[in-house]
């Protein structure tokens, strides 16, 4: 089981998804945003971080997860969104970034499984 | 450009010379004509006083003789002694010349010539001149009176005088005057030299007939000068004639390259303008097309034209300086524009073709820039809608989506986990279904409004509406509107407008899901209807974060969805408010924001009131307030 930190500005996405990984049996945080995920991260100690792409107005989840990235190299990193670009698509796996597309629970449990 | 009679003014030498040369050639023919006339009838006359004397020199010569002949037996006037000779009227040579000769000797150098008769000692004459002189005794003075015999003689016209060698003797009827032709004839006569017979006949006129001659020549001349001028003249008119027309000619296929030039009209119809007033020297000129409210004008240069001129029918024989002539610009017997101007110089019909030609050439442009137009607007428009079309796919697919997502995710759990979750969090779920589900059909419904502005919004129809009754009616069906919140209405009843059903219901719930979404839950909505003067209002005010002044205009374009927390966490296409307006719009409404006095935002939609009970008028009106 992994500990994971979801976040979304979505309410109904955020409380899908966290219900469904915690009903797999993880243990879930949620957070309304990027910045609001930022501050659970030094509290929560995640093993997975999947972040919306677009959650105005605070920073996208591609800018967020390659600040993580770089600043811990060991968390794995999904982005989990509707948009699905092709270029943000490489830019995230480029970087080692999972980049999911919203909808498919299936994909998100495999992502988080450790 | 000068008419076709005042540019032939100019006079070239050649022309001139071809003048001068046949007047002056008529003038010294004339004159040389005359001169030969009159030295003809000098000769003639000269010849005429010649015969004369030949005629009667003879008759007086014998006269002379016959009196000198008589002097010796006639009365003596007067008798001279020798011895007294000084003191007598004699001249001496006379006396000296009769003494010496023994014969009667004419003296001219008396008060009356007189014939002078040595009268000698003895009675007889001697025989040697030195008797003679010794036996003079005495001189007889005889007058010579020969002015019956030149009275006699005397020729019509002229005159016959004899002269001595001091002096005129006598003359019949007067001596010559000076002008006229004289001959004279010496007499002849032995111990009286120089006496002469003169005759003159007045210096002939020249005759009419010459006159006539000289006349009649220079005017062949003349004629012929007057003839090479007309001819030359003509020419010219019709050498200004071809130069006109070549101007004007000119002007027109000048025209071509203006007017083709470019389809905008800001640019073309300067230039055909200044072409138009300098090739035919306009004073002004003005453009103007058809509008809704009578002509407008859309260019206009120099002395204003006469607006009261309409385009004429034909082309004008000509027009004068100052005098406004209107030609309509016309395209499939549609007026696109009339063309005003005023001469600045008399033009003439020529010139007029050729304006009547240029305009014609600008109505061509005039419509080619008007399909020009049409089509620009087309592919602005479609390039328009081609870039909404990019905004509203990348927005409404994500829009789409999270709904979608939310409903699929929350049934899939359901699904696959019915069993580990207990009624409440299953009832839950379902109710985050059944919201996404009414939001994806809000969106969807939005979408299809959409596609209804993109295609252009039909006319509502001419209905009328009691505005109170048909927000009642829509809010009564759609119960799920504003749910999560306090829905009040504040309705003033007998609010007309023109308007449908249809218009209203879309404003409405645009307007009131706007407010719930934006506003938190369980506060109120109020939805009011009111009078205000000759509108009606529609407010709905809520008790959200408002609308920033800055945002307040904007809010309504499409697409748009404002700044700030609220907006940000919410979702939307950002064209819910568009709708309000296009569909305000189409019912003459006019859509605002500004804050509500209880804080929030306060949508106002104000439409035209139309016929109410106190003032209904038409029929319709009166209809709809019986019912």
């Amino acid at each position: 089981m992994a500990r994971v930190l979801v976040a979304d500005n979505d309410p109904d996405a955020l409380d899908l998804a966290v219900l469904d990984l915690r009903l797999e049996g993880h243990v879930v945080a949620g957070a309304p945003g990027g910045d609001e995920a930022l501050a659970l991260i030094d509290i929560f100690e995640p093993d997975v971080v999947v972040l919306d792409y677009r959650m105005p107005p605070g920073p996208s989840g591609l800018a967020l997860a390659l600040r993580l990235r770089a600043d811990r190299p060991d968390l794995r990193l999904v982005i989990y969104s509707n948009y699905q670009d092709v270029d943000l698509v490489r830019q995230a796996t480029t970087a080692g970034i999972a980049f999911l597309p919203k909808g498919n629970l299936r994909t998100l449990r495999d992502a988080v499984r450790p | 450009m000068q008419s076709g009679a005042a540019a032939g003014t100019g006079v070239s030498p050649a022309r001139l010379a071809g003048v001068a040369i046949p007047l002056v050639v008529g003038l010294i023919l004339s004159v040389l004509l005359i001169v030969h006339e009159r030295s003809d009838a000098r000769r003639e006359a000269a010849s005429a006083v010649r015969a004369l004397v030949a005629s009667t020199v003879t008759k007086i010569r014998t006269e002379v003789r016959n009196e000198l002949a008589a002097a010796a037996g006639g009365p003596a006037s007067k008798i001279v002694s020798a011895n007294h000779l000084a003191d007598s009227q004699i001249s001496p040579d006379i006396a000296i010349t009769a003494r010496d000769s023994g014969q009667a000797t004419l003296d001219d150098s008396m008060k009356t010539a007189s014939i002078v008769l040595p009268v000698y000692r003895g009675g007889s004459v001697a025989p040697d001149t030195a008797a003679r002189r010794a036996a003079i005794e005495s001189y007889r003075i005889v007058p010579l009176t020969l002015t019956p015999t030149l009275a006699d003689l005397q020729p019509l016209g002229g005159g016959l005088a004899v002269k001595g060698p001091h002096r005129l003797v006598t003359a019949a009827p007067t001596p010559a005057p000076s002008d006229a032709i004289t001959y004279q004839v010496d007499m002849d006569l032995t111990g009286s030299p120089g006496w002469v017979v003169e005759a003159w006949l007045p210096e002939r006129g020249i005759p009419g007939v010459a006159w006539l001659w000289a006349v009649g020549l220079f005017a062949l001349f003349a004629a012929g000068a007057a003839a090479f001028w007309v001819m030359q003249r003509r020419e010219a008119v019709a050498n200004a004639g071809l130069r006109a027309i070549e101007r004007d000619r000119a002007l027109v296929t000048g025209m071509a390259p203006v007017v083709q030039g470019s389809l905008d009209l800001g640019e073309v119809v300067p230039a055909f303008s200044a072409q138009l007033a300098d090739g035919l020297h306009l004073s002004g000129l003005s453009l103007s097309t058809p509008g809704d409210r009578g002509e407008k004008q859309v260019f206009g240069w120099g002395v204003v034209p006469d607006k009261d001129v309409r385009p004429a029918t034909s082309t004008p024989e000509g027009l004068q300086p100052g005098e406004t002539l209107a030609i309509g610009l016309s395209r499939g017997g549609r007026t696109l524009g009339v063309l005003r101007v005023v001469a600045g110089v008399p033009l003439g019909g020529d010139e007029l073709v050729a304006l009547s030609v240029a305009t014609d050439m600008l109505g061509s442009t005039f419509a080619n820039a008007e399909t020009f137009v049409r089509q620009q607007e087309l592919v602005e428009r479609m390039r328009s809608v081609d870039e909404l079309k990019t905004v509203f796919l990348a927005t409404a697919s994500h829009e789409l989506r999270t709904p979608v997502t939310a409903i699929t995710g929350f049934s899939t759990l359901l699904i696959e986990r019915w069993e580990d979750m207990g009624r409440a969090q299953q009832r839950a779920l379902v109710e985050r279904v059944k919201v996404n589900g009414h939001r994806l059909a809000t969106l969807i419904e939005q979408l299809l409004d959409f596609s209804q502005l993109e295609r252009g919004l039909p006319r509502a129809n001419d209905q009328i509406l009691e505005l109170g009754e048909t927000v009642r009616g829509i809010l009564d069906e759609q119960p799920e509107v504003g749910t999560s919140h306090q829905l009040v209405t504040n309705i003033v009843d007998g609010c007309y407008v023109r308007g449908s059903t249809a218009a209203v219901e879309r404003i409405l719930t645009n307007l009131v899901g706007n407010a719930a979404k934006y506003s938190p839950a369980e506060t109120t909505i109020t939805v009011t209807v009111q009078s205000i003067g000759e509108r009606v209002e529609l407010l709905v005010d809520d008790q959200g974060p408002g609308v920033s002044v800055d945002d307040r205009e904007r809010v309504f374009s499409r697409f748009y969805r404002g700044r700030g927390d609220t907006v940000t966490r919410t979702r939307g296409a950002g064209i819910g408010l568009a709708i309000v307006a296009e569909y305000a719009g189409s019912m003459a409404g006019l859509v605002s924001v500004d804050e509500s006095p209880g804080g929030g935002a306060r949508f106002r939609v104000s439409m035209p009131k139309v016929g109410t009970l106190v003032n209904a008028s038409s029929a319709e009106e009166a209809d709809v307030t019986h019912s």
